[in-house]
Parts: structure tokens; sequence; C-alpha cells
């Protein structure tokens, strides 16, 4: 299956401080992939520059169009959320419904007002007028409302509260997510993604460390509460992150034997914040 | 880019604006027509007589050739105020277009959709450039449209209860091809103007804060520079100063000079006008709209 995006060699600096280094990524119908990192790590810049949004050096492939040169074109089929409430405050509802139906060729004015009939959000209201969830709520009906194969979400559901949070994955994997489409998303909540998932990439000062599908990650990681008697024997092992709360220590293995740690302790399969954090730290430790 | 992507961009400009393209040229319209009709109700009696008395004149009046020029001042003195407004709100306009939608950050709702920056620069200049004077000249002519409707009430009343009948100057008025003239003058306007535009265009993209101040400090600063240089050197004449003067300078000596190279004399302010443009500024003012798309482009994100 061909990649429906795919990103190599991808380079960005500002002012001679490089924010993106030697990205590789690919993502394929049907996955849904977290670009997660700490702050200032080039998250939003690596999904602005697959956007074309920012300049760039290296390849980008999206739907076969090179985001730099074909953007506008490109936008027909890619549909994207920045990290901060970025509708115009003097709009009307209905006017961005309005502008969507005529800048848009795959917009669909009836599916998004059938989203916005299961909310709060009156069709006259002015976007000044809404609460920030309902902001966030009214971008995402506009978004699902268009038939995109792409969707880009940058912390989509930054300063929401949990329960507008967790709405709004429900609504983007009932509404938007298709065998046929994508999705990257990046977020600093990513325990509350993790279940909606295929692939995550890890990104830290502009490199991935780490970039697999969810299901080679748990295989491939393994957390261990280890016993005081075995901590020798553990780091033996080298840990990638060691944690000690209240005499017992947990340590996350990457690749290593069941067999082998069996006798260290109780082995669980981590979060995906356990890897990251384990992950984040064996980097800040090189 | 097709038609109703187009359409659709002009009809977003207008609405983020639609309180003050609506309610500003009502407002001068109200005035302008409620100002007339309340001088006349406080007429008094001997006032009313001499109108009277002036518009028996008017109907003995058989040689009408030098009334459509009348009119066609008539009009543009109407249309003077709705334009001058206008112009603030062009001005207005061009200072804001491409600094408010970074700041209140709609630029990345904007640049997510599939429209073209060019075309979204392109909507602004006309929308700035001749959507926004054409809303106020609309105005105008609907308020001309009134002053014709009173006129000819006015007609009615003097034939029927006074016995004075000035119908025949309806004839020479020739209010159409007047109105015609006094919208053509909106095509040289807008080409004189547009350096001005695209420069207020590039501020706007420019600035991170004030763009009013970045429109006009370097202007200003180039003729400090310049005063001093001049003082300095003890030189002739202010050459920046002097080509600003001369580029907007609009004067009474432009209108006989083409009154007297035979042109009509409805087109008198459409010849003065043109004879404002060159290339220089055009080109000038192609290169500043160049700028400011490229901002868009390059550094909206910044």
């Amino acid at each position: 299956m061909s990649p429906l995006i795919s990103i190599s060699g991808l380079n960005k600096a500002y002012q001679k401080q490089a924010v993106l280094r030697d990205i590789a990524l690919s993502v394929e119908p049907g996955q849904i992939m977290g670009l997660v990192g700490p702050n200032g790590a080039g998250k939003t810049t690596c999904l602005q520059a697959i956007l074309g949004l920012t300049t760039y050096q290296g390849q980008i492939d999206v739907l076969g169009y090179n985001p730099k040169k074909q953007r506008h074109e490109m936008l027909n089929d890619v549909a994207y959320i920045a990290d901060v409430a970025v509708l115009p405050k003097w709009m009307k509802v209905s006017q961005t419904l309005a502008y969507m139906q005529g800048v848009h060729p795959n917009f669909n004015r009836e599916k998004a007002e059938g989203f916005l009939a299961k909310t709060n959000i009156k069709i006259s209201a002015k976007v000044k007028t809404l609460s920030k969830g309902m902001v966030t709520q009214l971008h995402l009906a506009l978004i699902l409302a268009v038939d995109a194969k792409v969707l880009i979400l940058d912390e989509p559901t930054l300063g929401l509260d949990i329960l507008t949070r967790r709405q709004f994955y429900t609504h983007l994997l009932e509404d938007f997510y298709q065998e046929d489409k994508c999705i990257i998303v990046t977020t600093h909540q990513i325990e509350e993604i993790e279940h909606i998932l295929t692939n995550v990439a890890f990104i830290r000062d502009g490199k991935i460390a780490l970039s697999e599908s969810v299901d080679d990650i748990r295989n491939k990681f393994k957390i261990v509460a280890v016993s005081n008697d075995n901590l020798d024997q553990a780091r033996a092992l080298k840990p990638l992150f060691a944690n000690s709360i209240m005499g017992i220590t947990t340590m996350l293995f990457d690749q290593a034997e069941s067999k082998d740690l069996s006798s260290l302790g109780s082995i669980s399969t981590p979060s995906l914040a356990d890897i990251f954090v384990g992950v984040m730290s064996q980097e800040t430790q090189l | 880019m097709n038609r109703l992507q187009i359409v659709t961009s002009f009809k977003k400009e207008i609405w983020e604006f639609n309180k003050t393209l609506f309610w500003v040229p009502i407002i001068i319209a109200t005035l302008l027509i409620i100002m007339p009709i309340a001088l006349l109700l406080i007429m008094d009696e001997y006032q009313t007589t001499q109108i009277i008395v002036g518009l028996v004149g008017l109907q003995q009046m058989t040689d009408l050739d030098g009334f459509a020029p009348v009119v066609l001042m008539t009009i543009s003195g109407l249309f003077t105020p709705f334009i001058i407004v206008a112009l603030l709100i062009q001005l207005y306009y061009f200072i804001n277009c491409l600094f408010d939608e970074r700041r209140d950050l709609s630029i990345y709702f904007w640049r997510s959709l599939p429209v073209a920056d060019s075309l979204n620069v392109g909507v602004k200049l006309l929308t700035g450039a001749v959507v926004v004077p054409a809303i106020f000249m609309f105005a105008a002519s609907l308020t001309l449209l009134v002053f014709l409707l009173l006129a000819l009430l006015l007609c009615t009343v003097l034939t029927l209860g006074y016995d004075i009948s000035i119908w025949h100057f309806w004839a020479h008025a020739d209010i159409i091809s007047n109105l015609a003239a006094v919208w053509l003058n909106l095509v040289p306007y807008a080409l004189w103007m547009f350096p001005v535009y695209a420069w207020l265009m590039l501020a706007s993209a420019f600035a991170t804060k004030a763009p009013f101040l970045w429109a006009m400090l370097p202007v200003a600063f180039v003729m400090l520079v310049e005063s001093f240089l001049v003082a300095y050197f003890q030189l002739d004449q202010h050459v920046f100063a002097n080509m600003l003067w001369n580029y907007f300078e609009f004067t009474q000596a432009l209108l006989p000079h083409n009154v007297m190279a035979g042109n009509g004399s409805q087109l008198v302010v459409f010849s003065a006008l043109a004879t404002k443009l060159s290339a220089v500024p055009l080109i000038m003012g192609a290169g500043f709209i160049y700028l400011a798309y490229w901002l868009r482009v390059n550094r909206s994100q910044a």
C-alpha cells in the first residue's frame, strides 16, 4: 500500500538554529499517527512543512503533491486544525459555513450542519461569543465535513476540559476515520489518545527518536516492577528508564527477553506515556 | 481557483467590514437628504417667495445647453462626501487587511483552506481599491435617486399648485450619462491611488505591531533625512518631497487644461485623473503588492 504522506531528509532551520533534522516518516492509509514530543521539539514546524506553510529542505510528498509548490491544490484533500483557536472571531457560524461551501470543493454543508445540530452552537452566533470548547467543536465540524484524505491536528484539544477532549476524539473516530484516510495528531496528553493511535513517532530536538506501530512498540518495550534484591541485576540489562517510588523501582526495558525480565519482578506492558518518558530520558542522558 | 471561490472571497472581505460598509453610507445619505429638507421646512415665507420667483424665471429659460454641466457638478458634489469618507475607510482597510489576520491568528485558518495566497491578496487589493469606493458610490447614486424623486415631486407640485412648468429641464439634464461619467472616474482614481494602496498593504503584511506607524514612519524618515541633507549641503530642492507632492497634488490647473484640450466636459475629471497616471508609480505599486504577497506566503506563520 503506498503511503499517503512520505517524508525524507526533512530539515528546517530558523536563523542557523536547526529545528528539524533529517526527519523521515511515512503515513499509510488507515493509520492514525501520533507525533509526540516535548515543547519546542519541532512538532508544529514538521506539520507546517507537511502543509507547505513553511519553507524547508528535503522531500515531502502528500497524496502525490509537493506541499511547497502545490499547496492549495493539496489542501483540497488535506484538512488541518491548528493548536490555537484560529477561527476568525468576527465571523458568524453561518458565515463560516457559507465560506467553506464557497471555497472548498470537498465541503459538505449539510454534514457540517448535522454535526453542529448535535452541539449547543447556534448557526446565528458569532464566533467571539462561543466558548473555547465550542470554537473547537465548530472547527471540527467544519473540518469533518470536508471529504479529506489526510487530517492533520496540531494539539487540537489544548486548553479544553476533559469532557470536550474525549468528545473531540470520539467524533474524530466516528465521523472521519476510514481505512483509506490517515490522521496525524500531536498532543501532550498522549494517554488520552493512546487507544486511538495505530502508530507513534517520538520527536526530540527536531529528530525522530522512535517511529513505529503502537503494536510493535508494545511488544518491544516492557516495564518491570523490580524488587530491591534484583536492582543490580536489572541495571545490568540497561533499562531505558528507572523510577523509584515507595520502595518499588519500575524499569523500562527495550527489546529485553521476557525470560530474563521475569526473574527480576512482575512484567507489564507499558503505556505510550511510559515509553515516551523512557525514550526521552534516554535521549537526555545521551 | 474558480468563480465561486473568488465571489466567496469578496463576500468574506465585506462580511468583515459589513457594519462600516452598511451603516456609514446610510448615515451620510440620511444627513444629505435630511439637511436640505430641514432647510426647506424652516424657511421663512419671503425666502419661499424668492424661490418661486426664481422658478418662474427658470420656466422661461429656453437655452439649456449649459444645464447638463451644472447637473454634473451637482452629482459630483453629492458624491464628494461619500468619496472622502470612503477614502478614510479604504486607508483603514488597507492598513489592517493583512495585519489583523495575523494578530487574531485566523491566518492559520485561511491558509489551511485550498485558496491561493495570490487570490487572497488580489481580492483584498480589489476590495479596498474598487469594492469599498463602489459601495459608497452606489449609496451616493441611491441618494441621487432620492433627490430625483423629490425633484419629480417638486415639479408635479409646481405644475399643479403654482402653474409653473420646469419639466423641460429634465430633457437637458443628461442624468444617466453624467452619472456614468462620475462612476467612470473610479477607474483612473483606483489606478492613481494604487501605489498608496499597495504600500499600505505592504506595511500591513510587514508590521508585527502598529501597521499605521510602519506605513507612515519610513516616509517621514526619508523626508526628514532629505530635509537635513538639503539644509546641510544647501541643495536646491527636496526631490522626494516634491515627487510626492507632484504625484498627489490635484489642483484646478489640471481641469482647464483638459477642457482646453477638447475633451468633453463630462470626462474632465476622468482626463485629469488619467494625466496623473504614469508607469513608474504603477510598477512600484506592483512591487509593493508582490512583497506583501511574499510576506504573507513566507512569514505569516512566524
